[in-house]
């Protein structure tokens, strides 16, 4: 009984480690949400080698387990958000949720070095990653939506604005709009580090050719 | 003691009574579960985790033990019958829940609300099958991690778990005191925008529609009070 217990507090401990990167990184899937999956998998792992003593008939150890792989599933797809025909955000977080199943999974099954090394090995990625830009993957996949009045003006600001924010802008699509000399850019961008919302407010008020901006 | 022990002699001799005391166990660990998402204000409250803990609970004992007519005495298969594997359907619990899990989250534009209250979902299907299995324990312990799991993070929040996503709409006449006063209130509350839509609608009027996630949800009468103070605010949705 203290082994159970044991693992199933390891497996929340692994699960709560990498949610605290996570939620560090101000992500959708916190502390909360990989610790509770941890745990389930946990226990899960546990059902599937130890519950069925004194069933009749054979049964097979790894039948749950094999359902964990399918089930967690549908944390993934609420993750991870599509704009198009890009992938907008969250294949990251999506990642780690499946990696905290394998960590839950590692420890019902009693492998709790494995799990241990495992979560410090995905946090040292994470880590390693956000310090060093490795390859550039740091940043935020977003999209942004700007209505604008088209004049040689705008387009010098919204270059200045790319280059103040550093902005990577993934692909751009242009759309002439009925009223004045407007357009509509939806740009699929990368940022950095996100843009506080005074300065775009600040933006539309000096610049009156701003008709809409979204991001 | 002696009754007690009466009590359970009694109980683990007829079938029924044991499984009637694992659904109740399984519908306890639900309960609290619940309670505690109940009190967050959550969609999902006591009566769905309840209810998929016993419902688990009872698959776990079907597929446990609810195929003993197809062995015969000797322990042998039926002829005809290929021998059973109690552990197959409670596995397709795992599986079939996350429906329930899916249901429940939802997305918006760019931000998710309800994956913790998902995880939890499936995790209460765990436990539910625990008690169906009779592993009490185990079912104790984990129901008791995730109330101190979800407790604690109240009490201590790291980053992004402090705060409940939302959406605000504000329209408003734009000046420099009324943005000053919106950002002292948004300072005050600790609320973070993740997304916002700006549209301005001639005579300097702004509309926006923020996604945020803030702390706490804010009361109705200082939304009152807001729109009371600032005349330049057209209209404002929580």
């Amino acid at each position: 009984m203290g082994e159970y217990g044991l693992r199933l507090l390891l497996a929340t401990l692994c699960g709560a480690l990498l949610g605290a990167e996570r939620s560090f990184r101000r992500k959708d899937a916190g502390v909360r949400t990989h610790s509770i999956l941890s745990l389930a998998t946990c226990l899960f792992m546990l059902l599937s080698k130890y519950a069925f003593f004194g069933a009749q008939g054979g049964a097979d150890p790894t039948m749950i387990a094999c359902q964990i792989v399918m089930g967690i599933n549908f944390m993934g797809a609420g993750i991870i958000f599509r704009s198009g025909q890009i992938i907008s955000h969250g294949l990251t977080t999506a990642a780690g949720i499946w990696a905290t199943a394998a960590i839950g999974m590692a420890c019902g099954c009693g492998m709790k070095l494995l799990a241990c090394l495992f979560t410090l090995m995905i946090f040292g990625l994470h880590l390693l990653i956000q310090r060093f830009n490795i390859g550039g993957t740091a940043y935020t996949p977003r999209e942004m939506k700007i209505t604008v009045e088209n004049t040689p003006e705008m387009w010098e600001v919204l270059r200045q604005m790319q280059q103040h924010y550093q902005i990577q802008i993934l692909s751009l699509r242009c759309k002439r709009k009925a009223e004045g000399n407007t357009v509509k850019l939806i740009l699929q961008v990368q940022l950095l580090r996100a843009i506080p919302m005074e300065d775009i407010i600040h933006l539309m008020d000096a610049h009156k050719e701003f008709k809409e901006f979204s991001i | 003691m002696e009754l007690i022990d009466n009590v359970i002699n009694y109980i683990t001799n007829h079938h029924i009574l044991s499984c009637l005391v694992r659904l109740i166990a399984a519908l306890i660990c639900g309960a609290f579960i619940g309670l505690e998402r109940t009190k967050r204000s959550k969609e999902a409250g006591i009566r769905t985790h309840c209810i998929i803990a016993c419902a688990s609970a009872l698959i776990m004992i079907i597929s446990k033990y609810g195929f003993g007519d197809m062995i015969d005495a000797a322990g042998n298969a039926i002829a005809g019958t290929r021998g059973v594997d109690p552990s197959r359907i409670a596995a397709q619990v795992v599986s079939g829940i996350s429906f329930l899990g899916a249901g429940v989250i939802f997305k918006n534009g760019n931000t998710v609300k309800g994956l913790t209250t998902a995880a939890g979902i499936w995790a209460t299907a765990g436990v539910g099958m625990a008690c169906g299995a009779g592993m009490y324990e185990i079912a104790g312990i984990v129901t008791l991690l995730i109330l101190v799991v979800q407790m604690l993070m109240h009490r201590f929040s790291i980053g992004n778990d402090a705060y409940s996503t939302s959406e605000i709409r504000i329209t408003l006449v734009d000046t420099p005191e009324i943005r000053a006063a919106l950002k002292a209130k948004q300072a005050e509350l600790g609320i973070d925008v993740t997304n916002s839509r700006i549209t301005t609608c001639g005579d300097n009027t702004l509309n926006l529609i923020l996604q945020v996630r803030m702390k706490n949800a804010i009361p109705f009468n200082e939304v009152m009070k807001f729109m009371d103070e600032h005349p330049e605010i057209k209209s404002l949705s929580v």
